[in-house]
């Protein structure tokens, strides 16, 4: 067998494993799993449809196509963006800190065919997203549009060809990095972040400065798709793949083939070269990427002194695992790096509130900007709570002979991960919702309404989080992205947005109620003041239910762990 | 110092340990020696408290380790085979955070830190990151964590791969002065030679089972007698050393 064949019936036997595997997982967790993704699928179709109609009803038909196409441009143009990202850093860990990378150059097989095998498996990881943010938007298009049944298809078969060009692109770029400029991978990951933020605000500053001189929200929107007009460049393959599926939904099969074509013949064209130096640049970067780790070395913080300090009424042990959990998020960029730019740009839009004169508009609207407002934040802790609190306990896996055979109880560790979530989650969003609520002018009783709703929506998230990530730990990974990818991340997950979307629902009550646009009946103030604290008992009644019921099964099968 | 009596834990269908016995008294280096899946790991960790025997009983330092874990984790300390540590911790901080965890903080924290970083030879990077570390800075660093709160037990799974012959003869001297002031040591190993050389008393384990136990002069002379530990140990679990190939 040639060394590509070889690779290939690994690959497929890897795959074939999976999916066995796949198939002896209990009919619960593959039910929950499947579920997930259809209602995650649905979620976003529904967005997307929603959107399309909501302008479809507000602007004129022959303008609403314009609009609609200015829309996918800027949509094809980010996901390609983010597809050359993910691919670049995908890339890089696949062909230069991978174990399985140096076991490969090891034995005697072509360097090419190695390449071929890290690239196709870094494509997998990092263009499923494709298809769960573009084939419902395809979908919501097709139905508000009326397009022939083939249009679904044949859009699938558009991205197919896609996705190889910003996975070239990006295999490109961490090669070349690799290898031309390997003393600045670090600092470019870090330019990387600045200017991704840089982008943010810049693009922030100019759609406040639209809603700043405009009334007519509508044309606000179209005003800011014609700023970005750029992005429909005929140079830049988002709009090869944006023009072929307008063509595709109108029936213009000869246009919709011609930039299918291009869209190939540039791909094929990035691949072959890429394929032709990938014997050079994979070997040479591996060998100058191997031992070029330089340590890192930290001085002694203030970190310490003031975590003690300010969680005086833990105990010792728990403070510690605090201050390591504090340091170890701190430290790596790739953790805190996604939390900065999700909490960053709400930080951004709610210093920024009063541009858009809510401050000055009847209470309705007020209230209902804070409402939306404190959902928004909910939804982000709830990330936070998934995406970094989860897999905490299933990172101590291997190094649970450090805590494991210390003189404590187990419960501690639990306690130290649940204090370390909530403190941490509190002071972050309690800032966000006051800056929003100072901002927006609300009432006294809005603002503390919703003060006293995330707090208890922290320690809800934050016990689910915590409880769920000791009953169903995944102690063989290091990986936090792949321990969330799992069963009880995924319930996790979904567990806790139907707990922030219940909160916030039940606080909403009483405004919608109290002298509500949207409600035929209305109530008094004092009946007021008595539904909000029926509404915000509830709210704290049902977090204390969350928390501690997954708590207390995390603390049961901690008890009960043996590693 | 050590008492395990009539312990066995199971896997599923796998027996690890079968009703094992043990006694080791205060100050020896006792090994444990046998094949891979003989039982080692799976015993050690029962009297690190990280895995429970579904019978038997364990005690260190007279207290049970199932019913009183905590006191007998203040005494006890553990290395693992490989010890993966907080990859975004210095090797100071570590050896505080560990430190901590046994209540022990403020100046004699730092001079145990400080003992241990100048006897281990890690000054030149115990501030750094550990996910810079090499296997052998990372085995030196794990057994100076073991070391820090002064334990009466110290429990090493396969102490010496991995470490350089300086830093190897190093860690033999610790572990010889710790048993010299009535530390006991109980290691696994593959290594023969260094049992040979440590060890004062060696059990040889087969398939969860003691199949030899005694002195090392005790199980050379066993049998047909005579030899290095390596030839008894092959004569004692039923192969015979491979002849070398021509």
């Amino acid at each position: 067998m040639t060394g590509g064949a070889t690779l290939a019936a690994l690959r497929f036997a890897q795959i074939r494993n999976l999916v066995r595997f796949f198939g002896w997982q209990s009919k619960f967790k593959t039910a929950v799993i499947l579920l997930s993704c259809a209602l995650f699928w649905l979620g976003l179709f529904w967005f997307f449809r929603f959107g399309l109609t909501f302008f479809r009803d507000r602007v004129g038909r022959e303008f609403f196509q314009d609009l609609v196409g200015s829309m996918l441009h800027f949509f094809f143009f980010m996901l390609m963006v983010m597809l050359l990202i993910s691919n670049g850093i995908i890339c890089y860990s696949a062909f230069y800190r991978s174990r399985e990378t140096g076991f490969l150059l090891g034995v005697p097989l072509r360097t090419e065919s190695v390449f071929m095998y890290k690239f196709l498996e870094s494509l997998g990881f990092s263009s499923w997203a494709l298809l769960f943010l573009a084939t419902p938007l395809m979908a919501a298009y097709g139905s508000v549009f009326n397009v022939p049944w083939s249009f679904y298809a044949l859009s699938v078969v558009f991205f197919a060809a896609f996705m190889w060009i910003p996975a070239a692109l990006g295999a490109w770029a961490a090669m070349v990095i690799t290898n031309y400029l390997p003393n600045l991978r670090r600092r470019l990951m870090t330019l990387t972040v600045i200017a991704g933020l840089v982008v943010v605000v810049v693009v922030g500053a100019k759609i406040l400065q639209f809603r700043a001189r405009q009334t007519a929200e509508i044309r606000l929107v179209v005003d800011i798709f014609a700023e970005i007009e750029w992005t429909s460049n005929p140079l830049l393959p988002s709009t090869w793949v944006t023009k072929g599926i307008l063509e595709l939904s109108q029936g213009r099969w000869g246009g919709a083939m011609f930039f299918f074509g291009v869209i190939l013949a540039n791909a094929a064209f990035a691949l072959v070269l890429l394929y032709s130096a990938s014997g050079k640049l994979l070997r040479d970067g591996w060998f100058s990427s191997q031992g070029s780790r330089r340590a890192r070395r930290v001085r002694a913080s203030l970190l310490d002194p003031l975590v003690h300090g300010a969680l005086g009424f833990f105990s010792p042990e728990v403070r510690s695992i605090v201050i390591k959990d504090i340091k170890s998020f701190v430290r790596d960029p790739v953790q805190w790096s996604q939390f900065l730019i999700f909490f960053g740009l709400l930080a951004i839009y709610f210093v920024n509130l009063r541009q858009f004169g809510y401050d000055s508009r009847d209470e309705f609207w007020k209230i209902l900007v804070s409402q939306m407002n404190l959902l928004a934040t909910a939804l982000t802790l709830s990330t936070f709570a998934s995406r970094f609190v989860f897999p905490q306990l299933s990172l101590e896996g291997r190094r649970f002979w450090v805590l494991g055979t210390a003189p404590m109880k187990r419960d501690t560790i639990l306690f130290g991960k649940l204090a370390f979530s909530f403190v941490s989650s509190l002071v972050i969003s309690e800032t966000l919702i006051a800056v929003s609520s100072l901002m927006l002018r609300v009432p006294m009783v809005t603002a503390l309404t919703h003060a006293v709703v995330l707090l208890a929506i922290c320690l809800g998230l934050s016990g689910m989080a915590v409880g769920l990530g000791a009953v169903y730990p995944n102690f063989r990974e290091d990986n936090p992205s792949k321990i969330v990818s799992g069963f009880g991340g995924t319930l996790n997950l979904v567990c806790n947005l139907l707990f922030v979307l219940a909160c916030v629902a039940l606080q909403a009550i009483p405004f919608v109620l109290y002298g509500s646009r949207l409600a035929q009946i209305s109530i008094g103030a004092d009946d007021f003041k008595f539904a909000l604290v029926l509404a915000v008992g509830a709210v704290a009644v049902l977090s204390l239910v969350v928390c501690m019921v997954p708590m207390g099964l995390g603390l049961r099968a901690l008890r009960r762990l043996e590693v | 110092m050590i008492s395990i009596t009539g312990v066995s834990k199971s896997f599923g269908r796998k027996t690890a340990v079968a009703n094992l016995t043990l006694e080791i008294p205060p100050g020896q280096i006792f090994a444990l020696l046998g094949p891979n899946g003989a039982g080692k790991t799976t015993t050690i960790k029962m009297i690190a408290g990280l895995l429970r025997p579904d019978a038997g009983q364990v005690r260190v330092c007279g207290f049970d380790v199932d019913k009183d874990h905590l006191r007998a984790k203040e005494v006890t300390a553990y290395v693992p085979d490989e010890p993966f540590l907080y990859d975004k911790l210095t090797g100071r901080e570590f050896l505080d955070f560990i430190g901590r965890m046994y209540k022990f903080n403020g100046s004699a924290l730092k001079g145990e830190i400080d003992r241990w970083t100048s006897t281990f030879d890690m000054g030149a990077f115990i501030d750094d990151l550990t996910e810079s570390y090499s296997h052998g800075m990372k085995q030196r660093l794990a057994i100076s964590a073991a070391l820090i709160h002064r334990p009466k037990v110290l429990m090493l799974d396969e102490p010496l791969v991995g470490l350089d012959p300086v830093t190897a003869r190093l860690v033999k001297e610790v572990f010889r002065e710790q048993a010299r002031a009535g530390v006991t040591l109980l290691m696994s190993t593959h290594i023969l030679s260094i049992a040979q050389e440590v060890a004062e008393q060696v059990s040889i384990l087969m398939d969860g089972h003691v199949v030899a136990q005694g002195s090392c002069k005790e199980i050379c002379s066993r049998g047909e007698g005579g030899g290095t530990l390596e030839e008894a140990f092959f004569r004692i679990i039923g192969e015979s050393t491979p002849a070398p190939k021509p």
